[in-house]
């Protein structure tokens, strides 16, 4: 059958239908007010689940771009806050090493002016000895600061700390006045009793050290503030060494002895100063 | 020419136990000097000539213990030729167990290195007995502790000294 006998034979059944078919569906749109037909619904059917997985993995790609942009934007934020809060801590810490330092010079200046004839010089603690047989800790200066073996050291107070037993071209080793090495000439309580500060190694791992009173008919009474007695020229007179916590007696013997204990906490030293040049009292 | 001389095997051996020799002096006196244990600190020095004597050679014991022994009495204030005598005594008092008493294994460098400890902190207090009249029983006290602290780290050190000491660098 050609197309010209097939279109004159159903050409007006088809046109009837399709334009039925369209009145249908135009009728039909309006009936279900806007919900899809069959066709529609089935191909939606089956598109819905691959639509739900792409449009899924684009909003992960779509969140994922916006956690990162915004994670950039916290981090940068974070970083300008860290840097603030880094400028605020450095000023407080400035702050209060330079009240500390002032609070040292002013208690410096007091012990210049009782004694002008000190010549000092101020230097960090910068490491301990790590011997436990030995009290002793390093300076952060040395010969190029002047500093020579046997200059006393002291806290801004005066207090005296130790004595410096050898130096190098910027640091100095100095041992304390509680090492096992130490011997100073002192004087004890108000009437300025003669006696010998000395290290003693049980003593040591306290912190503490021993007093051998030396001037017969005298006692050591507890509480007494022992002071330098200057004499043999190796410490100024009157820097304060500390006090006798204790009186005991030797075992075995009749001899007693006080026990020293320093007038400053030795570990938490942490800035002291080199009396260079001093007047010696004979 | 020179190359033929040199055994590169040992030069490097040589530099990194030197390496090792700073590093645990460094830590000795930056670390272990703020570290008490009952106000006791570690020292962990003599372990090195024990460390190099049983598992590199004699040789390298007692020299190792020479260089360290230098270094450390230039590093504390107390001493000043006790470490020079003591570390290479121990290298060799190690090589010589070595050759006629004990192994090499690791039960035997522990008891090698307990026993230097013990050696070293008897030394030191010896020192004090002698020289500053004091008594024995503190001093026996803070040796016992001074070893007893310094036993962990045997085990530091004897690892990559063992690793070393097997290791073929040519």
């Amino acid at each position: 059958m050609s197309f010209r006998k097939f279109a004159r034979h159903y050409g007006l059944r088809i046109l009837a239908a399709v334009l039925a078919a369209v009145l249908v569906a135009l009728a039909g749109a309006h009936l279900l007010k806007g919900r899809a037909g069959v066709v529609s619904n089935t191909a939606g059917v089956i598109k819905a689940p691959l639509q739900s997985a792409v449009s899924g993995v684009v909003d992960w790609f779509e969140s994922l771009y916006g956690y990162i942009y915004e994670y950039d934007k916290l981090v940068a934020e974070n970083e300008s806050l860290r840097s603030q809060l880094a400028a605020a801590q450095e000023e407080a810490r400035l702050g209060a090493a330079d009240r500390e330092e002032n609070a040292h010079l002013r208690e410096l200046l007091n012990l210049r002016e009782q004694h002008s004839d000190f010549v000092f010089e101020s230097a960090r603690v910068v490491n301990w000895n790590s011997s436990n047989w030995a009290s002793a800790f390093t300076l952060s200066k040395g010969a190029n600061a002047d500093i020579d073996v046997g200059m006393p050291v002291v806290t801004e107070a005066g207090i005296l700390v130790g004595q410096v037993s050898e130096v190098g071209d910027n640091w100095a080793t100095v041992r304390t006045v509680i090492d096992v090495e130490t011997n100073v000439g002192v004087l004890v309580g108000e009437a300025g009793n003669a006696a010998m500060a000395v290290g003693d190694f049980a003593l040591m791992q306290t912190g503490r050290s021993k007093i051998y009173h030396l001037t017969e008919g005298t006692s050591l009474l507890e509480k007494d503030v022992v002071l330098t007695s200057g004499r043999g020229g190796a410490f100024p007179q009157g820097l304060v060494v500390g006090y006798i916590e204790s009186v005991l007696t030797e075992a075995g013997g009749q001899m007693p002895y006080g026990v020293l204990r320093p007038a400053v906490d030795l570990d938490s030293l942490s800035q002291v100063f080199v009396i260079k040049e001093f007047v010696v009292v004979e | 020419m020179l190359l033929d001389v040199i055994d590169l095997d040992k030069l490097r051996r040589a530099i990194l136990y030197l390496a090792i020799t700073l590093l645990t002096l460094l830590v000795q006196e930056l670390l272990l000097s703020r570290v008490r244990f009952f106000g006791i600190r570690a020292l962990i020095l003599p372990l090195l000539p024990v460390m190099l004597s049983l598992l590199q050679g004699p040789w390298w014991g007692m020299i190792f213990g020479l260089i360290t022994g230098i270094l450390a009495d230039a590093t504390f204030a107390e001493t000043k030729v006790l470490f020079t005598i003591l570390l290479p005594l121990i290298g060799f008092l190690t090589a010589a167990a070595e050759r006629f008493l004990i192994s090499r294994r690791p039960v035997a460098v522990f008891a090698a290195s307990v026993a230097a400890l013990l050696l070293t902190a008897l030394a030191q207090a010896l020192r004090v007995l002698v020289l500053f009249d004091g008594e024995a029983l503190p001093l026996l006290r803070v040796a016992a502790l001074q070893t007893l602290w310094s036993v962990p780290f045997i085990f530091v050190l004897y690892f990559p000294c063992k690793a070393l000491a097997e290791r073929n660098l040519d």
